[in-house]
């Protein structure tokens, strides 16, 4: 019986003046999962919808994941005319308790058109004694209802009752460009994910030494931003092989720094392209003390070898807290696949987890760092695109 | 062009049993048990196939089924524990065999009440008869042997090793996974005094998905998988008539060209033997040469990571397996390296070539070449 999707949106209503931007942003994203150019995707007075009579299910549970959009409806749409509203919120009750256990009903109706002649609390009763009129077996309760109707007068009038989770925050696009450093792991794509949500247009980058790692750990970066994809919109992976740099580190630094400087030199190059391809900052996963190079000393050394923001949404989360939304977007499974982790020949023994500025300067200043970069995004790096 | 050195894994198929299959595919598609012609016909070309399937160990049809590979073979061999009464609960068995036997007695004694003892093994991959002879007591059922095993070749005396038991006690089952050695070495049941046989069909050119077993006393069979009970109620479901045709058509081939192929593969691999020997220095050969199948040859390199240089030598199009810790991760390290006591510095640098019908003599030089090259750089990387 649906023929609309109504969107609530979050914060988007408070940006003021540059509310249009954001909008327009949002109906990016939208027309992005809405393929179809014949689907009319309007405003009413603050709240978007979009015309559909077709597989609204699988359209709400799509748009559900959309950044920027608070509450999403599938609803009815019809002329904003007293007896018009009544014979389908008659309809509507009748339709919802042939398919559901409802016994009681409560009707909410609310006027964002304020001419509209009909007081919203008038509307309520005329409408709830038309549904008791009409149908037997249901009576009216205003606290615990087993049904609330909603009923959106507007330009048109939108009668609904189920209200799902949108995606939240701020539409992708709407607050800068981001490079998210992504690795198999858990963290990284969450971190992703958060940043996307904040309005962040988000690409990544990744590193591997292969064939010292496998092709199956890049495949399973692929599949992560894949998922990724769905809430960030179609990203970009630049794919890049630092396994000269290892080597170079290997024959002329410290074992126990190698860590620490490969970090230093993923920051380097990942800012290089981040200044090329114009992102604003780049993004990790990193999570304080979580590991050797993730301790307050090792990302105070890690940060000074670039000059751009590093974005880190996890620093103050627990390990479980970042499981969790892992699970909710659908990472977990993926990044829990041990591909990764395997011959992880170049991680020392004993990493410093207390490095010094100093100590690592001096150590890196046995390397060409300059040309190792120049040539490693010269000859090392490959796009992939994702689906 | 692919080097490809992990038959022992799978193997291409061959054209022949490949062109068999489309053929029959497009004219034989129907049930073997439908009454009407085309039913006939199909069950005709299913008999056919059997035969030649049941003569490369020479075997009668009915001591024969089809199986969908190795893996049901195995469970379903074991599997027959479960038909012997009284207090007949303990399977023997050892750490060379394949997980689908391990794994398989595993779920025997977790949800069965089936009681698993390990026999002990040599260094060399083979089996210590005495050690498995003295843990037969009043209560051991089953026994499973390896004949050829999978990841070093080594090929135990079956004959030898059944009769031993058979003379303790005759009637213990005796189940043998004959996967790695089916197809490659002469194998006649009438001399092993044994009671189940797998075998596959991937392994030796043919389809995927399909295999054998051998059963020697079908009227004592406790099948595994009940339904419409095609193969004389032994193992229910429809048969695949144009894999088996195909699979059949292999089997005709390999015992063909079974001693041809013996010797050939014999040569291929001294030939690698020889050459890794001579070009890199710190390796050990697994196992016993004289008494293993030419088909496999596996080896530990010191101080280098078989998944690493694995990864490299895919670059060239060359394919090596391992089994070595390394890919623990996500394979569950080998049971066999346990048992061959392989040093630590060696172990996680062990990797597995294995010859199929299209491995060639001329390749050995360049992938010596290259394992030579790779081994060097990968030490450079590693050794400290």
């Amino acid at each position: 019986m649906y023929n609309n999707i109504s969107m609530s949106l979050g914060e988007i209503v408070l940006k003021g003046r540059n509310r249009g931007y954001f909008e327009n942003k949002l109906n990016q994203s939208l027309r992005r999962i809405i393929d179809d150019k014949n689907l009319k995707i309007y405003r009413d007075r603050g709240k978007v919808f979009l015309d559909i009579d077709k597989d609204i299910d699988k359209m709400v549970k799509n748009i559900s994941k959309v950044f920027g959009i608070v509450v999403v409806s599938p609803c009815v749409k019809i002329e904003s005319d007293v007896d018009e509203i009544k014979n389908k919120v008659v309809e509507y009750v009748n339709f919802k308790k042939k398919n559901e256990n409802v016994q009681t009903f409560k009707i909410q109706a609310k006027r964002a058109d304020k001419t509209f002649p009909v007081k919203s609390m008038e509307l309520n009763n005329i409408l709830g004694g038309e549904v008791l009129k009409n149908i037997e077996n249901i009576k009216v309760d205003v606290h615990n209802p087993d049904l609330i109707v909603y009923v959106d007068i507007r330009s048109k009038t939108y009668i609904y009752s189920e209200k799902y989770s949108g995606g939240g925050g701020l539409p992708v696009g709407s607050n800068g460009k981001g490079l998210v450093l992504l690795s198999g792991g858990i963290d990284s794509p969450v971190a992703c994910y958060q940043m996307g949500k904040r309005g962040v247009k988000v690409d990544c980058i990744s590193f591997h030494s292969y064939p010292y790692t496998s092709i199956r750990s890049n495949e399973k970066i692929k599949e992560l931003s894949d998922i990724l994809s769905v809430y960030t919109g179609q990203m970009k992976v630049y794919f890049v092989n630092i396994l000269e740099i290892y080597r170079k580190i290997k024959e002329n630094c410290q074992e126990k720094n190698t860590t620490i400087i490969a970090r230093r030199f993923m920051m380097r190059i990942s800012k290089e392209i981040a200044e090329r391809d114009e992102y604003d900052c780049l993004i990790t996963g990193e999570s304080l003390g979580q590991v050797a190079s993730q301790t307050i000393k090792s990302l105070k050394v890690i940060q000074n070898s670039v000059d751009i923001p590093i974005l880190r949404p996890l620093i103050g989360n627990d390990k479980t807290d970042i499981i969790e939304i892992a699970r909710d977007i659908d990472t977990y499974e993926t990044s829990i696949k041990p591909f990764d982790d395997c011959c992880s020949i170049f991680s020392p023994e004993n990493p410093v987890t207390r490095p010094t500025l100093d100590k690592i300067l001096e150590d890196e200043g046995n390397l060409d760092v300059e040309e190792l970069i120049k040539s490693t995004i010269s000859n090392s790096v490959e796009i992939y695109n994702t689906k | 062009m692919a080097i490809y050195l992990d038959n022992a894994a799978t193997t291409a198929l061959d054209k022949e049993s490949k062109d068999y299959l489309i053929e029959i595919y497009n004219e034989y598609y129907a049930n073997p048990s439908a009454l009407h012609k085309m039913g006939l016909d199909a069950e005709k070309i299913y008999k056919k196939s059997i035969l030649k399937a049941c003569n490369l160990i020479k075997a009668k049809s009915h001591n024969f089924i089809i199986t969908s590979g190795g893996t049901e073979g195995n469970n379903t061999g074991i599997w027959q524990i479960k038909k012997l009464k009284g207090n007949k609960k303990k399977i023997l068995t050892s750490k060379l065999e394949h997980p689908s036997v391990l794994n398989y007695c595993n779920f025997l004694k977790d949800k069965e009440k089936i009681y698993i003892e390990y026999y002990g093994t040599n260094d060399d991959g083979s089996i210590d008869l005495e050690d498995l002879l003295s843990k037969i007591d009043k209560y051991t059922g089953l026994v499973t042997i390896p004949y050829v095993n999978s990841e070093i070749g080594f090929v135990q005396d079956i004959r030898k090793i059944s009769e031993s038991i058979k003379r303790l006690n005759d009637s213990i089952l005796i189940h043998v996974d004959g996967v790695q050695g089916f197809g490659k070495l002469n194998i006649d049941v009438n001399e092993l005094d044994i009671d189940t046989m797998s075998f596959s069909s991937h392994k030796i050119h043919g389809p995927k998905g399909l295999g054998g077993l051998y059963i020697k006393e079908p009227g004592k069979f406790l099948p595994l998988i009940y339904g419409g009970g095609q193969q004389n109620n032994l193992r229910s479901g429809t048969e695949d008539v144009p894999s088996i045709a195909s699979f059949g058509k292999t089997c005709e081939l390999a015992q063909r060209d079974m001693e041809k192929n013996y010797l050939r593969t014999k040569k291929i691999n001294k030939r690698y033997r020889d050459l890794l020997k001579e070009n890199i220095h710190d390796i050990i050969f697994n196992g016993n040469e004289r008494n293993t199948s030419p088909y496999i040859i596996n080896l530990s390199i010191k101080d280098i990571k078989s998944e690493v240089l694995i990864h490299f030598l895919e670059m060239d199009h060359i394919y090596v397996s391992s089994g070595s810790a390394c890919s623990s991760n996500y394979k569950g390290i080998s049971t066999t390296y346990d048992t061959l006591k392989i040093s630590n510095d060696y172990v996680e640098g062990t990797i597995r070539i294995s010859f199929g019908r299209y491995s060639k003599e001329e390749d050995a030089e360049f992938v010596v070449e290259k394992i030579s090259k790779y081994v060097k750089e990968i030490r450079k990387m590693i050794r400290s």
